[in-house]
């Protein structure tokens, strides 16, 4: 299964963090995607992604409102939103996906 | 302390504004002996919302703090009778306040509002948050 890896975190890492994960997760599934989303909230980072699974990606997911690492992504493409536009958009992050349209970071 | 009981839940209620759907909130919160400091929690909230509006999809809102105003992790919902203007452009008609203290970190609770957060997308729960009259059944929908 082809595999897409994303980040999710807002400012206080209580809600939308998680409300990201799962509309990307949701839309991922139904494109055919396993996601896997590392998720920074105020109670730690859950799911982090490994090495591995930063090479499998065919594409990275950032959903944050807040600074977060990414220069483990450099080379991959990378898509850059907010946590908004992970829960409201999700399909359509995927579709850009999909079609090649993200940029290499 | 649980997360959320019956008296952290209002249904069918009429309120005029987000002001007093905010207002609400911290009157919920205060009557269970949640917060420690009032008006610290709501601008907390407000200034949360500042950063970007916390309206999710389907008139659902979940305004929050984590905040040195509040003394236990809590969860409150209100249902409104008429929809209120939540920014300029959306509307909220089913409100999710939560509220969680500053030093909680690494705590039970965070990882029941992470499950909460998750289920808010999932269409299956909607029309029991949406409709039932039943506190109980909303309860059970939320946090099972």
């Amino acid at each position: 299964m082809k595999k897409i890896i994303a980040v999710a975190s807002c400012p206080a890492g209580i809600a939308h963090t998680y409300l990201a994960a799962e509309s990307l997760e949701k839309a991922g599934k139904k494109c055919g995607y396993l996601v896997k989303v590392e998720t920074e909230g105020a109670g730690g980072t859950s799911n982090k992604l490994t090495k591995e699974d930063i090479t499998e990606a065919v594409a990275v997911i950032v959903a944050a409102d807040t600074n977060v690492p990414v220069e483990r992504f450099r080379g991959k493409p990378v898509l850059f939103i907010s946590t908004g536009d992970a829960i409201r958009s999700a399909a359509k992050c995927i579709q850009l996906i999909e079609d090649g349209k993200v940029d290499i970071y | 302390m649980e997360l959320i009981n019956d008296s952290l839940v209002a249904l069918d209620i009429d309120l005029p504004s987000k002001q007093c759907v905010i207002e609400k909130i911290a009157d919920l919160l205060e009557e269970s002996d949640r917060l420690i400091n009032r008006q610290q929690y709501i601008k907390d909230v407000f200034e949360r919302e500042e950063i970007i509006s916390t309206y999710i999809d389907d008139m659902i809102v979940i305004p929050h703090a984590r905040s040195a105003a509040i003394n236990n992790a809590s969860l409150v919902y209100l249902r409104l009778n008429q929809p209120v203007d939540w920014n300029a452009t959306e509307k909220a008609k089913f409100v999710f306040g939560i509220a969680v203290p500053a030093d909680n970190v690494d705590n039970e609770y965070l990882k029941i509002l992470a499950t909460f957060a998750r289920k808010l997308l999932d269409d299956t729960i909607k029309p029991i948050i949406f409709g039932s009259k039943s506190k109980e059944e909303i309860l059970v929908a939320l946090l099972s």
